[in-house]
């Protein structure tokens, strides 16, 4: 023990080497001093440089975002000022956040969790703003404004955010407003988005996003090191307020269709139905119904995920516009094609008789038609008017599937129409070229025969559906439907939206007027029940499309697509109407669709009806309410 | 049984002339009587600056995170001060003792050093931190960071061991071989916390201790090869390899990775010369630096006190360099030179990492800047250092001709007491002569008295 407390004989460590030591201990201290001058003093690192300027950088000025009327000026959108609540994530410590969080939550009476993914999925940098809640009220805002210590990081910011006035019933037409996702954000950026932005999420507000967003202004700010504000230098680019823009639609008949698509599909159980109205001499969407639908208020007022996330898992998809995102079989509407291109190509003319029956065999398989006992020899006028289905699989064999497809695509199926809404789906043409490329296969004849009918491969769109109907209204000319009729200007110069020409239907004016006598038939034979007893005079087919396969009690998708002439009233020299659905002069063609429809009748035809008598004001009740309960397998 | 029978009990085995002439009837208190002058000031300056400079900055850098957090600007710094006043204690207590004691506990220390490295990885004591078990926690006693208390503990065994082995340290069996066996496994635990800060701080300073006792230096040159191959075999944690990427190219991930490189570095640049003034950075516009009152306090030191306060942290560490490898050079015995030499070592190397780190000369390491950063076990432990570095410095000899005080050159009464005291014996020079680095022992080893 001792030897440790008192020197023992051991020899001596090298003076020299422990001079080496406080040498390294020096050359360290010498190194780590001139790297410390090179970043603070020296300027030769970027951070010296970056310290010592203050830097000017140009910042977005928001402008004003562009309102929305309806067709007779009726303003359907506004922009209120409303309490936002924004986070600044890198002013909010990591280990206060939950509580933070939980406290902002409780006040602000929204899901703890809802802030959370708001603040995770946050586009910007840890230093932008993130937006968590919109339209706080008052009080609470200015409860949040002034407990800013105990919430660090939290801010309330005044924001304009969109107030849509009628609600679900422009919803889907008009879309919402909602926050900037990161990914857009780094397409946008250029054009001068923030990473706190608002965009059109749906409907017009996003096709028409860059009009009614106008430009974000510019003004040059200088900033310290720190990037602390010091003064607004000057302001670059005033900001452009965006235009506001005038439907197509009014809404006073908008209301009126969702009235009537309603009520069918309230009368008839029905779970999805689409109505659209549209001007067939110009492509003027006038209402555009689709039921379900949604709220758009709630998404300008910061929808939480737990609501949003119900509307997307609704098996009803309320957020679908189905007018023109779905794609359905058109089903017996689809006969137009056949019978435009047999009479256009010559296969047969107006007074052709063909033979119909109970079924035609086909490789063995028996092809019904919907009357077990046939129509017996039948032209076209029969064909269509009682809507054969061995008819038009004659008239489908005759064209062979190509030249069907053709027809198909003269009347704009298969391809999208270009309406100026986002999300359209562009349906199914069949033709040999199409099976080889999609499935692989060449089309069998009995596929043909189901083409003909509207059935098999055959996919349309309700919008596709009323454009074809509204080519064979107007005489042949394929118009791109359109829903905004015009934009004015933050300078109040308006600018009107001209109709667009897609094509012409390769078929002769004679043809088409025949095809418009048939679809006349169609009602005068009471395909459509008690129509033809409206005063107006009404023209259109029904349609009732099977899903595929031979399953027994499936629902159908119901169809009736119409079209009536500019001056429908039926006169004493016209009781029959013919003449008046001869001419190529209609206003007004509707389409509707009731989705699973298990009516005994055509519930579409039913909403139709009703839609008409609200629309020209017949007081009279045409309703049949015994064709929208039970059930009838009647085609 | 106290110090002074101890010392009075005579050598085993030695007839020393020295030892022979003492007067036997000297009183117990006249041998007990070391030769001690004061401390070495500019230790004690250095430290006290320092931790002072880490109290304020403390306090500047986490009042407001700790107002924000815990509605207590002093939540963070309180304990500092706390620490800071204990360790002071700690260190004037440390510095009356004989660092020679240290001796008689250094096995003990160094074994209860390992088991305390182990008992980290047991799971109801560990506290694991940011994917790392650095912190025990025993019963009520606050948790400690048993890394610290191993630096120290491996410091004076190894000295203790080197002094004991003399030469034999530059051979291989004798002296590479049970080096190793020593150091490895405290590095190994560290490492496997895993701490690499920590573990490149004892590393370093245990190879610098083996160094300056003698190492071989081809032995040294092939165990830094060997070294380098190992780490590179047995490879790093993939945290820590992105820390080494980070190091590359800081810029390439600047909000996740590069976040505290890049931060720490505008902090600095903002600084400039004279920096933005105490209590001016924090959270300054959209600048945020975590861990700011920790591993990153040199950067705010750097942005509030400019490169003039950030050049006087380094200048303070260089005085406790120079003051303690001047205590090593004059220490009285080879004990005292090698502790104070890797106590030097150690604290030189860990503030010179952390400051490394900030300046973006070395990867992200997380240790902390001795005296300055926040945190109660590593304060007290390096105020024991600074204590015993300060106990080494008391019993300094001066060399000969230049530094010695002039009264103390002319002073007779001088040569009397060294006669009087166990001086002469406790150094060794009635042996072999001088086996310490020191300027006044070269001519004492030719002295007469130690010819045969």
């Amino acid at each position: 023990m001792s030897d440790y407390l008192d020197g023992r004989p051991i020899p001596a460590p090298s003076r020299l080497r422990f001079l080496v030591f406080g040498l390294a201990v020096v050359l360290g201290a010498g190194m780590l001093s001139t790297r410390l001058f090179a970043i603070q003093v020296g300027g030769t690192t970027p951070y010296a440089a970056f310290a010592a300027t203050t830097r000017t950088v140009q910042e977005a000025l928001p402008s004003t975002r562009g309102l929305i009327y309806d067709r007779t000026g009726e303003p359907l959108v506004s922009n209120i000022a409303s309490y936002s609540v924004k986070i600044r994530p890198s002013d909010l410590p990591e280990s206060k956040r939950s509580a933070v969080v939980e406290t902002l939550a409780s006040l602000i009476g929204m899901d703890p969790a809802d802030i959370n993914v708001a603040i995770d999925s946050n586009p910007g940098s840890r230093f932008d703003l993130v937006r968590v809640a919109q339209d706080v009220p008052r009080d609470v805002a200015a409860f949040l404004a002034e407990s800013s210590s105990e919430l660090p990081g939290v801010e309330v910011v005044v924001e304009t955010r969109r107030n849509y006035e009628l609600g679900s019933l422009f919803a889907q037409v008009l879309g919402y407003t909602g926050p900037i996702s990161g990914s857009e954000l780094l397409d946008l950026k250029q054009d001068g988005y923030l990473p706190d932005d608002l965009l059109g999420r749906a409907g017009v507000e996003s096709t028409y996003e860059a009009i009614l967003r106008g430009q974000y202004g510019l003004q040059t700010v200088e900033r310290d090191a720190a990037g602390r504000e010091i003064q607004v230098v000057r302001t670059d680019r005033a900001p452009v307020a965006g235009s506001s823009i005038r439907l197509t639609i009014d809404a006073r008949e908008q209301a009126l269709a969702e009235e009537a698509l309603s009520w069918g599909m309230k009368a008839a159980s029905l779970k999805q139905g689409v109505i659209i109205v549209m001007n067939p001499q110009n492509g003027e969407i006038l209402a555009m119904a689709s039921l379900p639908t949604y709220d758009d208020n709630a998404f300008s007022q910061g929808i939480s995920n737990a609501d949003f996330q119900k509307l997307l898992d609704d098996t009803n998809k309320p957020l679908v516009n189905r007018a023109i995102s779905e794609v359905y079989p058109p089903g017996s509407t689809y006969k137009l094609i056949a019978g435009t291109g047999v009479l256009a190509d010559g296969k047969i003319t107006p007074l052709t008789q063909l033979r119909t029956a109970g079924y035609l065999t086909l490789g063995g398989i028996k092809f019904r038609d919907w009357n077990d006992r046939g129509f017996g020899m039948c032209n076209i006028y029969c064909g269509f008017g009682n809507s054969s289905d061995t008819f038009f699989y004659q008239a489908a064999a005759m064209l062979g599937i190509d030249r069907h497809g053709y027809w198909g695509k003269q009347y704009g199926f298969g391809s999208r129409t270009g309406i100026d809404l986002p999300a359209e789906a562009s349906g199914t043409v069949p033709t040999n070229q199409w099976k080889l490329d999609t499935l692989g296969l060449p089309i069998y004849p009995g596929e043909v025969y189901l083409a003909g009918i509207g059935q098999g491969y055959v996919a349309v769109t309700p919008i596709q559906l009323l454009n074809a109907y509204s080519a064979l209204a107007n005489g042949g000319t394929l118009y791109r439907p359109y829903v905004v009729g015009e934009t004015i200007g933050a300078d109040g110069v308006v600018t009107k939206v001209q109709p667009e020409v897609l094509g012409k239907v390769n078929a002769p004016p004679s043809v088409l007027q025949v095809m418009r006598k048939a679809a006349r038939t169609v009602v005068t034979n009471r395909m459509t029940f008690n129509l033809v007893d409206l005063p107006i005079v009404v023209a259109g087919k029904t349609g009732t499309a099977q899903f595929s396969g031979k399953a027994k009690n499936l629902p159908f998708h119901q169809w009736f697509v119409a079209f009536v002439p500019k001056d429908p009233w039926k006169t004493a020299s016209d009781p029959g109407g013919m003449k008046a659905v001869a001419r190529t002069d209609s206003e007004l063609a509707i389409v509707a669709l009731a989705y699973n429809s298990r009516a005994k009748g055509n519930a579409a035809t039913e909403m139709v009806k009703y839609f008409l008598q609200l629309h020209f004001g017949i007081t009279k009740d045409y309703r049949n309410f015994n064709l929208m309960v039970s059930r009838d397998r009647r085609r | 049984m106290d110090i002074a029978g101890r010392l009075a009990v005579p050598r085993r085995g030695s007839a020393r002339p020295v030892v022979s002439e003492r007067p036997p009837a000297r009183a117990t208190s006249d041998v007990l009587r070391r030769e001690r002058h004061q401390a070495d000031y500019s230790i004690l300056l250095a430290v006290v600056a320092l931790s002072a400079i880490g109290i304020l900055m403390v306090y500047s850098s986490s009042a407001m995170f700790a107002y924000t957090s815990r509605d207590d600007t002093l939540a963070i710094v309180g304990p500092q001060i706390f620490w800071g006043a204990l360790g002071l204690l700690v260190m004037v207590g440390v510095m009356r003792i004989d660092y020679r004691w240290l001796r008689l506990v250094s096995v003990p220390a160094y074994l209860i050093a390992i088991v305390l490295l182990v008992l980290v990885f047991v799971p109801s004591l560990g506290r694991v931190v940011g994917g790392s078990a650095r912190w025990l926690v025993l019963g009520p006693l606050p948790a400690v960071h048993p890394a610290e208390v191993a630096k120290l503990a491996l410091i004076v065994y190894l000295a203790h061991w080197l002094a004991n082995k003399g030469n034999q340290v530059a051979r291989f069996k004798a002296g590479m071989l049970p080096f190793l066996l020593i150091a490895v496994p405290v590095i190994a635990l560290v490492f496997k916390e895993p701490d690499l800060g920590t573990t490149v701080v004892i590393t370093l300073t245990a190879f610098t201790m083996f160094f300056v006792a003698g190492a071989s230096l081809l032995q040294l040159g092939a165990m830094g090869g060997i070294g380098v191959v190992g780490v590179l075999l047995i490879g790093l944690k993939d945290y820590q390899l992105e820390r080494i990427q980070t190091f590359i190219n800081p810029w390439a991930d600047p909000l996740g990775a590069g976040f505290h490189t890049i931060q720490g570095l505008l902090a600095l640049g903002l600084g400039g010369i004279l920096g933005t003034g105490l209590g001016e950075s924090k959270l300054a516009g959209g600048l945020y630096l975590p861990n700011a009152w920790n591993d990153f306090i040199f950067a705010i030191i750097g942005e509030e006190f400019g490169f003039i306060g950030a050049g006087l942290v380094i200048v303070l560490f260089l005085l406790l360099a120079y003051a303690g490898v001047r205590t090593a050079l004059r220490a009285p015995d080879t004990f005292g030179a090698l502790l104070a030499a890797g106590i030097t070592a150690w604290l030189c190397y860990q503030a010179f990492i952390n400051i490394a780190v900030v300046v973006a000369l070395l990867p992200v390491t997380g240790i902390t800047l001795p005296f300055i950063s926040a945190g109660g076990s590593s304060l007290l432990v390096s105020f024991a250092a600074a204590g015993v570095l300060l106990s080494i410095s008391r019993e300094t000899l001066e060399p000969k001709g230049r530094g010695a005080k002039p009264e103390a050159r002319k002073s007779e009464t001088r040569t009397a007491e060294l006669r009087r005291t166990d001086e002469a014996a406790d150094r060794g020079r009635g042996h072999r002569g001088s086996y310490l680095p020191g300027a006044g022992r070269r001519e004492r080893a030719a002295s007469p008295t130690r010819r045969p």
